[in-house]
């Protein structure tokens, strides 16, 4: 009985590394796989055999339920962000179904981090924790806390910004460069990164995509500070910055990762309540 | 897998979701009978590999829906019956493919002469 489990399990497993279909979805498809495989009691051999290769069923699902292949639209290799879908793009800072590290930047040319494969990494998520219920659940209700972080960040970047907007002539003197593109740099980013904030409380947006707005604004935010403090304070140097982008990864796997982790926490926590009350 | 075959594949892809919502229209159905009952007959053969995920598919667009039942050898079996909304869709895809055969039917045959 244990080896026919275990090569259910096994089966099911691996299909579900090939699939890409997330969400509700995708539990319901393997719920059904391993119903489908069950129902063949000793002929489990058989049964495996007829659903195929894990790959095509995998594939064959995916098909069924026209998942996105993934691929980026890219330039000379590099992936960008000339096509449409910003949110798709956000949303790929943090998928651990995703085993990608490198997925394309929100903006620009180039890559970024996929978070929610370096918290699989981590051992903090397993790929398939997050599922349309989760995400409904962070994006909702749960993040209050990354979006006052992501603010107070914002603060920090705009008052950097002033800072640096009132030594500008000074350091123009100091290195004998125009100061303009650090200048609207400095004050823009806080801008936009407010933008960012305030458009993840849009429940018209898909949850995927609101759980990464706040983390994206804070490391934006971050990085801004580090620049406009940088100019300011130490114009010749990169130290600040350097630290300043390092602070940003943090914030982008932390902001993300929490409220997802807060909604998962939730769930369990129901369910433990309901076995115990059944 | 030749030309031929692969045509018929092509042309059975795309009917597949009508032949299983018929079967389901006379009563509901398991998953491996649903693959046998299509094994039997020629031209609409399909691996589970390819039903199962269509099921998948299928009830979670709300087309049909499934209950487990006790089954007098082995395991209980999980069965797939038609929804109203399953019964709405086979009536509108069965128009559609019999407009459409006919269609092509008196097309080949006039091609023919």
């Amino acid at each position: 009985m244990t080896d026919r489990k275990s090569q259910i399990d096994d089966y099911v497993r691996e299909v579900a590394s090939h699939l890409k279909l997330r969400g509700r979805a995708r539990r319901q498809a393997l719920d059904d796989l391993r119903d489908a495989l069950r129902e063949a009691a000793e002929a489990v051999d058989d049964a495996i055999k007829a659903a195929g290769r894990a790959q095509d069923y995998a594939a064959s699902l995916d098909d069924q339920f026209g998942t996105r292949d993934g691929r980026f639209q890219t330039i000379l290799g590099a992936p960008n962000s000339l096509g449409r879908g910003i949110g798709r793009r956000m949303a790929g800072t943090f998928n651990p179904l995703d085993e990608r590290l490198l997925v394309p930047r929100v903006f620009g040319i180039g890559w970024a981090v996929n978070m929610g494969a370096v918290a699989v990494k981590l051992g903090w998520l397993r790929p398939d924790d997050l599922d349309d219920e989760v995400l409904a659940e962070a994006a909702d209700h749960l993040m209050g806390p990354a979006q006052l972080a992501a603010g107070a960040q914002i603060g920090l970047a705009a008052a950097s910004a002033v800072l640096f907007w009132n030594r500008r002539n000074l350091v123009r003197a100091e290195t004998g460069q125009s100061q303009t593109a650090n200048s609207v740099f400095s004050v823009a980013t806080p801008m936009v990164c407010a933008a960012i904030l305030t458009a993840s409380n849009d429940r018209k947006l898909p949850a995927e995509t609101r759980v990464t707005m706040p983390a994206l604004a804070a490391a934006l935010a971050t990085i801004a500070t580090g620049a406009s403090l940088q100019s300011a304070v130490r114009p010749k140097g990169q130290l600040i910055v350097l630290g300043a982008s390092l602070a940003a990864l943090v914030d982008l796997l932390l902001l993300s990762y929490l409220p997802v982790r807060s909604a998962l926490e939730r769930g369990w926590r129901a369910d433990l309540d309901w076995r115990n009350h059944v | 897998m030749n030309h031929m075959e692969d045509v018929a594949t092509q042309l059975r892809k795309g009917s597949l979701e009508l032949a299983v919502l018929a079967l389901l229209a006379a009563q509901p159905r398991y998953g491996i009978e649903i693959v046998e009952d299509l094994g039997s007959r020629p031209g609409l053969e399909s691996a589970a590999g390819t039903i199962y995920p269509l099921l998948t598919r299928l009830r979670n667009s709300g087309l049909v829906d499934t209950q487990w039942r006790e089954s007098p050898v082995g395991p209980p079996r999980k069965y797939y019956s038609l929804t109203k909304i399953g019964r709405d869709q086979l009536a509108v895809q069965r128009e559609a493919w019999i407009k459409l055969s006919t269609a092509l039917a008196k097309l080949l045959k006039e091609v023919e002469r």
